[in-house]
């Protein structure tokens, strides 16, 4: 029991807020509490107006999916860094860090006695022992098909049920129906088809997102063409030489990332003439977007959604 | 030239540990660098082994240890086919002291000299009293009780040469070879070395063969002397049939002087017009 | 000791003169090249396509910036890796240096990889110079260990190793922490020729231009260095100058390929050999015909590469490079086992204890207080924490198996390198050199490809599966020469290349794996269960209790071959079973915590630096140090930058690396 590590240390060690709110609560009742409700989308333990919910988030997606709700996890994995790329959760800033998403570190996650825990098939090898700590939602949003938008909605709706008290129903109604108002605004003749990519610090390489990848999901939402339709790999992206982008005739180059990294590869590429002669470049084609997660969920979904719209609905529409 | 007298030659069995060698050769990189050889050496005698440089005497003598394949051609050893021993058998038959002794980092030499009990014990064997006696006797014997607990790679080089020869002696073999033994001594240490391997061949009565580059040592520690010259076999007998000018000649390709001492040995000195221009490449 | 092992009759083993095999290679890639590109613009069409390039159509943009740069680049960094590899080979008097043998590649790498995450603007303006630092101290580091031209071929080799682990590792923690840098390091780590521009062809011809200019007016004095140190000296050369400049334009050619297109293995290595078996045996024609060699040999693979896309793109040039040339290295070399006897690297201890055993049980005490460490002192949210008994389920729970199998692999591993060191003789072999721990990782890799939602079963039936497989490859492959050390080292070596070429490539590639792949590389306990815990903690039991069955032919192997097989020992079957135990303990150790085995280089020093030479105690204090170096290297990664986690085999390689390189810098 965690209790018993703070115990057994100084006492000026262990926070006394952190044993107040980790004693009371076992694991034993929680699970109690679980089995006896019906189980929604997984075993979400859902248990109206009980004590306060103690959620961890091991995955982006889930932290800005439960963020986003309104549902504050006490602790996700990398921290920092995520708040810097959403800075808008920064009021609401989870307390702790549980370190790299690839390996969350598990004797944090016990000693903070979360009632439940938010993840995705990313730690599916310590699946087990994240049973034995507490529930576990094992979120499956990604994974190369394309009905991701979808499964981001379904398992924001099922955090709303898992949290009636907390979740708020109405901003997920906001955001679907941001999305179902999005849903096809623009269309494949009368606006370019998009090519997302992401660009190599050294301005050789760019990953290019397919039709399997969140960002093409989203983009295929709001009924653009995506325009790399060549298979790519199980996350839906891929990384080829820029010239590879050449043969991309008439479409909108969406250069995602606006970053340090972005700036200085198309400072390099200014003068690259094959970068010139891409039909994209040389119709001026070429925008720069803030980065997209590449596992995003619902609220970035709705984010992109809007910034593709808004960056199309602003001009006129091609006279075809 | 014959060598083996015994009775049982016929057989081709000596009888004392020998060694028998029928048209062994030895090829690297498609160059016959030894033989076709056939000589048969018995015991317990000190044989030496002359010749000019690269004349073949290391590759004939790791082939007798086995540590080298001979390309063509037989050996027996005591009447058996040399590939056919167990190499633990084998070790307590014939011990083999290379030209260059390896390096041994951090070994104490009374570590080193109890190395010679492996063919013994072996991998798993207890090491017993009568390792340990041997490994005493060993070590009086060489004279190398002073530095015992001292590490083997601070020694000098000679007192190095010895304790290798001690590890030969304690692992109790029938027969010794020694690639150039002395070759690091001063001359009262190579007298003291050649003494002890004839005292030792006398009283174990075993057989040794010694590779040495100078003959007058040769002449006067081996009871015969087997001359090689590119690799092949060119005299074998007692030091006065081989302490002569005319086979010194053969042998390194230079005039040679040979005086009888007073006390029946042999010293033979280079002519003082001898060039070396003859001498063998 | 220059060794040469190269075979006797160079010129009769190619029947071809070089200037066949360049004309030969350099056609065969033309015609690979020609159509290719007629596919893009037909034939008739060339001129108006290269003078009209900017104004035209995408084929002729592309055929312009994109493919012939492309042809181009090929040819300069071939041409540049044949003629560096050329003269790193001449001046070293060492067959087997080449840019990546010699951590030169690696360290162009780090220290582009460290600019990138931390100044990118050095990359702005001086690419190349961050990349020439870097090559330059990695190299010199390796000269130092290796103590430069008296050292043998082997040695070198190893040395290498030793510092491309090390490098490896730091830049294992830079790109772990900053994956969003992971697949633009990793594509450009494996090698990529794809060209957007002229760019990187007009960074490297003047450079290589101006290379080959110095190094042919250094011919004379570089051919009189086949003489050895002391011969040129005599002959009136003073080498001081001389090598310095051959090895200085050497490095910093190859940390320019470095610095244009990453890493192409191996190119180095073989150029320059199969410039000599073809019969260029002075120096000025080698120095002529082997970048003519290494231009026309990287045009033709990277045009094989472009005939086989795989997916949507294509292998990676330098992986495939490393695929070919990996088992080049162990056709090429068969002269080997004919060199002389196995060099001796050693550090003989400055002392020697005369009760070992008294400082094996201060080892198992320093042991106990690092257990007690890892499994009661940990840190939480409130800041430290010290379980006390009551805890014990805590403790059990998240901290028990990662201590038991760091336990576990850290003795495996120690015994292990205790047992190749001294059988090798030499003190720089460690576990990985018998290929085992790459196999397992070889393993590993396929699994990630074949199956990417793996469960940790299926891991450790893979790794098992492949590094009892890379165990009887490599016993096969090194049977006929009684398992010789070099065998076995070159063996290892040339599978540990390709290794880690596909694994940069499958990184790069980014499938949903590559963040475990990189982790489960670098030595992390964090997936290790109770069962494998237990698992690996009986192996490490019955190989600490067999090792007593080794430890006569461990005295006795140090000796040399000559004299242990005049003592008796049955040479090939001894180092056989040296062998297959070593590969056993260093299987079991690699699937608990991965390939990375610096413990086993490590941990036997370590011994013999408190004096303890006999192989017994040697043995178990290997395994004691190793334990401890391992359990306290899981410990502190808990807790150095809490709650994130350094990887245990990652963190003793950042501080035991730099420590190894020290002592083999100071050893007299
Ligand atoms: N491994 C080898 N490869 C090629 N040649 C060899 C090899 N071993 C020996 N030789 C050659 O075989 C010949 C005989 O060598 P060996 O060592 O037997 O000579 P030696 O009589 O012992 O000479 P020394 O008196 O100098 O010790 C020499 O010409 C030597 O160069
Ligand atoms: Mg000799």
């Amino acid at each position: 029991m965690p209790g018993d590590l703070c115990a057994k240390g100084s006492p000026d060690l262990c926070s006394r807020k952190d044993r107040a709110t980790v004693l009371p609560i076992t694991r034993r009742t929680l699970l109690r509490a679980a089995s006896l409700i019906p189980l929604v989308a997984g075993d979400v333990a859902a248990q109206p107006n009980a004590v306060p919910a103690r959620v961890v988030a091991l995955d982006w997606a889930s932290s800005e999916t439960l963020l986003s709700l309104g549902v504050a996890p006490i602790a996700i994995t990398e921290r920092d860094r995520f708040l810097s790329a959403n800075p808008a959760f920064a009021a609401r800033a989870p307390i702790h860090d549980l370190g790299a998403p690839w390996e969350p570190n598990l004797e944090l996650i016990d000693a903070l006695a979360p009632s439940i825990i938010y993840t995705s098939s990313y730690t599916k090898m310590v699946e087990p022992q994240l049973r034995r700590i507490s529930n576990v939602v094992v979120t499956d949003l990604h994974g190369g098909r394309r009905d991701q938008l979808a499964r981001c909605a379904g398992f924001a709706r099922t955090v709303v049920t898992a949290f009636p008290g907390l979740a708020d129903g109405s901003l997920l109604a906001a955001m679907e129906q941001t999305l179902a108002r999005n849903r096809a605004v623009l269309s494949a003749p009368r606006h370019p088809p998009v090519l997302c990519v992401y660009l190599h610090s050294n301005g050789r390489f760019a990953n290019v997102f397919g039709l399997n990848s969140f960002a093409g999901n989203v983009v295929a939402h709001v009924g653009l063409a995506n325009a790399w339709a060549a298979p790519t790999n199980s996350n839906g992206f891929d990384y080829v030489g820029i010239e590879k982008l050449a043969a991309i005739a008439s479409a909108r180059m969406l250069v995602l990332g606006d970053g340090a990294k972005t700036e200085r590869a198309l400072k390099t590429l200014k003068t690259s003439a094959l970068w010139n002669a891409i039909p994209a470049v040389k119709a001026g084609e070429v925008r720069l977007f803030p980065d997209v997660a590449m596992y995003g969920a619902l609220p970035t979904a709705v984010r992109f959604s809007q910034m593709l719209v808004d960056e199309f609905a602003r001009e006129k529409p091609d006279a075809g | 030239m014959t060598v083996c007298l015994s009775v049982r030659e016929a057989s081709g069995v000596c009888a004392a540990p020998c060694f028998k060698v029928e048209g062994v050769s030895c090829l690297v990189g498609g160059r016959q660098i030894l033989g076709p050889v056939s000589l048969a050496l018995k015991g317990p005698q000190v044989h030496g082994l002359i010749g000019h440089n690269g004349s073949g005497k290391s590759t004939l003598l790791k082939i007798l240890a086995r540590q080298q394949r001979p390309s063509h051609g037989s050996i027996l050893y005591d009447g058996v086919a040399l590939d056919r021993l167990d190499s633990r058998i084998f070790a307590r038959k014939v011990a083999y002291l290379p030209q260059q002794t390896p390096f041994a980092p951090g070994l104490l030499v009374k570590e080193l000299v109890a190395f010679g009990r492996y063919p013994w014990h072996g991998a798993l064997g207890r090491f017993g009293s009568d390792d340990r006696r041997k490994v005493d006797e060993a070590i009086e014997m060489t004279g190398i009780t002073a530095f015992v607990n001292r590490a083997v790679d601070t020694l000098s080089g000679g007192e190095r040469q010895r304790c290798w020869l001690a590890m030969l002696v304690a692992q109790d073999a029938d027969c010794l070879l020694l690639d150039e033994p002395i070759a690091a001594l001063d001359i009262a240490h190579q007298i003291e070395v050649l003494s002890l391997v004839r005292r030792l061949a006398k009283a174990r009565s075993i057989s040794v063969v010694v590779v040495l580059h100078d003959i007058n040592m040769a002449a006067r520690f081996c009871d015969e002397i087997v001359a090689l010259h590119s690799g092949k076999l060119l005299a074998q007998g007692g030091p006065s049939e081989i302490m002569t000018p005319d086979s010194l000649r053969r042998i390194y390709g230079i005039d040679m002087e040979v005086f009888r001492q007073p006390g029946g040995g042999f010293a033979a000195l280079p002519e003082p017009g001898a060039s070396g221009q003859g001498a063998p490449r | 000791m220059p060794v040469n092992i190269l075979p006797t009759r160079n010129d009769r083993v190619l029947r071809v003169s070089p200037g066949l095999l360049v004309l030969s290679m350099a056609g065969l890639a033309l015609l690979f090249s020609v159509r290719l590109l007629t596919g893009l613009v037909p034939i008739a069409e060339w001129p108006d396509a290269i003078w009209a390039a900017d104004g035209g159509d995408v084929p002729s943009l592309l055929f312009v910036y994109s493919h012939l740069p492309r042809i181009a680049i090929s040819i300069l960094a071939g041409a540049a890796l044949g003629l560096a590899g050329t003269l790193l080979q001449q001046v070293l008097r060492n067959p087997l240096a080449e840019p990546t043998t010699l951590g030169i590649s690696t360290g162009a790498q780090l220290a582009l990889v460290i600019a990138l995450l931390w100044q990118p603007w050095l990359l702005d303006h001086g690419r190349e110079t961050v990349a020439i630092a870097g090559a330059l101290l990695a190299a010199a580091a390796v000269f130092a260990v290796a103590r430069s031209g008296q050292s043998s071929p082997l040695s070198l080799v190893m040395a290498g190793l030793v510092v491309n682990m090390t490098l490896g590792a730091i830049s294992g923690v830079a790109v772990l922490y900053n994956h969003e840098y992971l697949s633009e390091l990793f594509v450009w780590q494996s090698g990529r020729l794809e060209q957007s521009g002229w760019s990187q062809v007009l960074f490297l011809a003047p450079r290589l231009v101006c290379a080959f200019i110095v190094s042919l007016l250094l011919t004379r004095p570089l051919a009189l260095m086949e003489l050895g140190d002391e011969g040129a000296q005599s002959l009136g050369l003073r080498m001081a100058g001389f090598r310095p400049v051959a090895l200085l334009v050497a490095v910093a050619l190859s940390a320019s390929v470095v610095a244009a297109v990453g890493v192409i293995a191996f190119v180095g290595l073989a150029v320059p050999t199969l410039v000599s078996l073809a019969g260029a045996r002075r120096l000025k024609e080698r120095l002529l015909w082997a970048p003519a060699f290494g231009g026309s040999l990287l045009w033709l693979a990277d045009q094989l590469v472009q005939q086989v896309a795989i997916g949507n793109t294509t292998l990676p040039t330098g992986v495939a490079t490393a695929l070919l040339g990996a088992p080049l290295l162990l056709v090429l070399l068969p002269g080997l086992r004919n060199a002389a006897a196995p060099p001796a690297v050693s550090f003989a201890a400055a002392r020697r204890l005369d009760r070992p055993w008294l400082a094996v049980s201060m080892g198992l005490a320093v042991l106990g207080l690092a257990l007690l460490g890892a499994l009661a002192v940990g840190k939480t949210m409130g800041g430290w924490t010290v379980a006390g008994v009551d805890a014990a389920d805590f403790v059990a729970r998240w901290r028990g198996a990662r201590v038991l199998a760091a336990l576990s692999a850290g003795t495996l591993l120690g015994l292990a390198g205790t047992m190749i060191q001294r059988m090798t003789g030499n003190a720089l072999a460690s576990p990985e050199i018998l290929g085992i721990s790459s196999g397992a990782s070889l393993g590993a890799i396929a699994l990630t490809v074949v199956l990417p939602g793996f469960g940790l079963a299926s891991l450790t039936a893979a790794t098992t599966a492949s590094a009892g497989l890379s165990l009887i490859i490599m016993l096969a492959v090194s049977r006929t020469t009684e398992f010789s050390p070099q065998r076995l080292i070159l063996a290892g070596v040339a599978l540990g290349t390709i290794v880690a070429a596909l694994s940069e490539m499958l990184i790069a590639t980014g499938g949903s794996s590559r963040t475990f792949l990189l982790s489960w590389m670098s030595g992390s306990t964090y997936r290790v269960t109770w069962d494998t815990a237990i698992a690996a903690a009986c192996i490490a039991t019955v190989s600490l209790f067999a090792s007593p069955l080794f430890a006569r032919w461990l005295d006795v192997l140090p000796l040399g071959e000559s004299s242990a097989r005049s003592l008796g020992m049955n040479i090939g079957q001894a180092r056989g079973c040296i062998a297959v135990a070593c590969a056993l303990m260093t299987a079991g150790a690699t699937i608990v915590i991965g390939p990375l085995s610096f413990v086993g280089l490590v941990a036997p020093h370590l011994a013999r630096a408190v004096g303890i030479s006999r192989a017994l105690p040697h043995l178990v204090a290997a395994a004691i140090a190793g334990s401890t170096i391992m359990v306290l290297a899981d410990w502190l990664g808990r807790l150095l930058i809490f709650p994130w986690q350094i990887p245990a085999g990652l963190l003793a390689a950042l501080v035991g690396g730099p420590y190894f390189l020290v002592l083999m810098w100071r050893r007299a």
